[in-house]
């Protein structure tokens, strides 16, 4: 299973550039392009502060290839 | 079938390998009668060469800087141009290539020194050497000015390690993609070159050191990955 990412889609929300939440989240623009791209996948420690500047869980940021969310929520209820 | 399949490669190499062998095994009494070196002339020919990559490359970078000093005062220091990025990346890494063609262009002429040629000959690839110095650090003045978070001083003890320490996750993986990257390519270059020494040595006088330092390259190379590798095995 692969780990996708909807950071660029929230980073949207928020009409921010990749520097911008690269500054925020105290890593490079760089960085936020691999991670948007997949081709890296973050740290715990990253997740958490990217998480933290885009006001979300990690879980809605980052998940498994293939796993449905909605799914998860309902098996919750 | 497929197992055939997954060694392919490994069996077009090695057929490969066998036929070129042969060829030059069963012609090799051809061969030996053949001088396709440049005679006296190898020298004097290797330093020329030299000489026109080092004239265009100083060209290029003075040509490289120009457009950086004249657009690097006007970037947006959060949003840097891809262009602008590439070209101060583009002169580090010619700076670096020029001062070992300069170091190479040395070797050539001290190995003609000893028996004939003549010495002043040396001044020309150090002021190469002189001149690739003073623009890599004219470069440097750009980067870290680009890169106000990762400065790098050149001359500093432990500049590199240093300046990986300032990196973060992300480009701390780009690193390491690219050295095992070079790792992997190194093994083929090593290979490559053997052979290529074993090839030319049947129609020209290749020095016996050449084989023994790729060789011993080779070796030291893959030492290193073993012992550091050895390291994080607890």
């Amino acid at each position: 299973m692969e780990l996708r990412n909807r950071v660029k889609e929230l980073r949207a929300r928020y009409s921010l550039s990749q520097g911008e939440l690269g500054k925020l989240a105290d890593v490079s623009r760089q960085t936020i392009s691999l991670i948007e791209r997949g081709d890296y996948s973050p740290s715990i420690l990253l997740a958490l502060k990217i998480s933290k500047v885009l006001k979300v869980s990690v879980e809605d940021i980052f998940y498994l290839e293939g796993e449905n969310k909605n799914d998860d929520e309902n098996k919750k209820v | 079938m497929m197992k055939i399949k997954k060694y392919k490669k490994f069996i077009i190499i090695m057929i490969i390998s066998m036929t070129v062998g042969g060829v030059l095994g069963g012609f090799s009494n051809k061969i030996s009668k053949r001088d396709l070196s440049f005679g006296e002339h190898a020298d004097n020919f290797l330093f020329k060469v030299l000489l026109a990559m080092s004239i265009i490359i100083v060209i290029y970078l003075i040509v490289t800087i120009i457009y950086i000093r004249s657009n690097y005062m006007k970037v947006d220091l959060d949003n840097i141009p891809k262009v602008i990025n590439r070209k101060v990346s583009n002169a580090i890494l010619l700076c670096t290539i020029q001062a070992i063609i300069g170091l190479t262009g040395d070797a050539v002429v001290i190995n003609k020194v000893f028996d004939e040629g003549p010495l002043y000959l040396i001044l020309v690839p150090t002021i190469f050497i002189f001149i690739a110095m003073v623009l890599l650090s004219i470069s440097m003045k750009y980067f870290n000015y680009l890169n106000p978070n990762r400065k790098m001083n050149l001359l500093e003890n432990g500049a590199e390690k240093k300046y990986f320490d300032k990196l973060d996750d992300g480009e701390k993986w780009v690193t390491y993609t690219c050295s095992y990257t070079t790792f992997n390519k190194m093994q083929l270059v090593f290979t490559i070159a053997i052979i290529t020494s074993i090839v030319l040595s049947m129609f020209i006088n290749v020095p016996v050191a050449l084989p023994i330092v790729i060789g011993a390259m080779w070796i030291i190379q893959n030492s290193i990955y073993s012992l550091e590798s050895r390291k994080y095995e607890d």
